[in-house]
């Protein structure tokens, strides 16, 4: 069973099934080749928003200054899941246990984040509404993705909850 | 802003280069937008935590993001609101800097 508590010390406690640790996993590298191959993408109108909405030139001086340092920080928060969520030695089927602190929970919240923003990109949603259309094969990551966004926001609550009154 | 002032060139007939003053009294502003992928507590949690807002007023800025499309989180020199729009970026939200006359 998922879960995402506050331990008796304060520090947020993420519980993860084998299966949904393994798919963290495998996400999170991806985004990581995503973000540092030289590769345009897409998805990058989403991770790397121009900085200028109407100047491109601005934008594009921005991206020179700023993008290697912005897709290292993403790849880093990846490369922190991937580390939590691999999980170390377990025994098959054990539950994965990760406790995290202040500077790993960002890393899990932000790149929880970059991987929505690309499936959303993956998946055309561009509303509120999520009124779009799918094939089959695309509808699969729609659990994903809100199951994703789901995880988020507990552990955005979590965080919330160890901060309040400090 | 006295920086400002002071380091407003005088011209040797005594007036001001108003070049300057313009340039640093218009300031430039980090416009946040909605998107339809941010969590409303992440947004907000991101506002108390970067701008170090208090849960009030960050949720009301997110509000504002939400409900009318997008938000001014700050204003102030072109490269402080580049270094706010860059950490913007790093927590995935969208983002933008513009000049506050435009």
């Amino acid at each position: 069973m998922t879960a995402v508590e506050v331990t008796d010390a304060g520090r947020v406690q993420l519980t993860l099934e084998p299966d949904e640790a393994r798919m963290l996993a495998d996400l999170a590298e991806q985004i990581e080749q995503l973000v540092t191959e030289a590769v345009d993408d897409p998805a990058f109108d989403r991770l790397f928003p121009p900085a200028y909405r109407d100047d491109a030139a601005a934008s594009a001086e921005f991206d020179r200054f700023e993008r290697a340092g912005l897709a290292e920080g993403k790849a880093g928060a990846a490369r922190t899941v991937m580390s939590g969520a691999s999980g170390g030695d377990l025994a098959e089927g054990e539950p994965v246990r990760i406790e995290l602190d202040d500077h790993e929970i960002w890393a899990w919240m932000t790149h929880l984040t970059d991987v929505r923003l690309v499936l959303a990109e993956r998946l055309g949603i561009d509303a509120d509404d999520g009124g779009f259309e799918l094939d089959d094969e695309m509808a699969t990551l729609v659990p994903l993705y809100d199951w994703l966004g789901w995880l988020q926001a507990a552990l955005v609550d979590a965080l919330e909850s160890t901060t309040e009154g400090a | 802003m006295s920086s400002t002032l002071e380091s407003a060139d005088t011209r040797t007939d005594g007036s001001l280069d108003t070049r300057g003053l313009e340039q640093f009294s218009t300031p430039w502003l980090t416009v946040v937008w909605n998107d339809p992928v941010n969590l409303m507590n992440y947004v907000s949690f991101v506002f108390r935590s970067y701008f170090g807002l208090p849960r009030e007023e960050a949720d009301r800025l997110m509000l504002l993001v939400h409900n009318e499309g997008r938000a001014v989180v700050a204003s102030g020199n072109r490269e402080a609101m580049e270094r706010h729009v860059s950490a913007m970026h790093g927590y995935g939200l969208r983002a933008s800097i513009t000049r506050a006359d435009a």
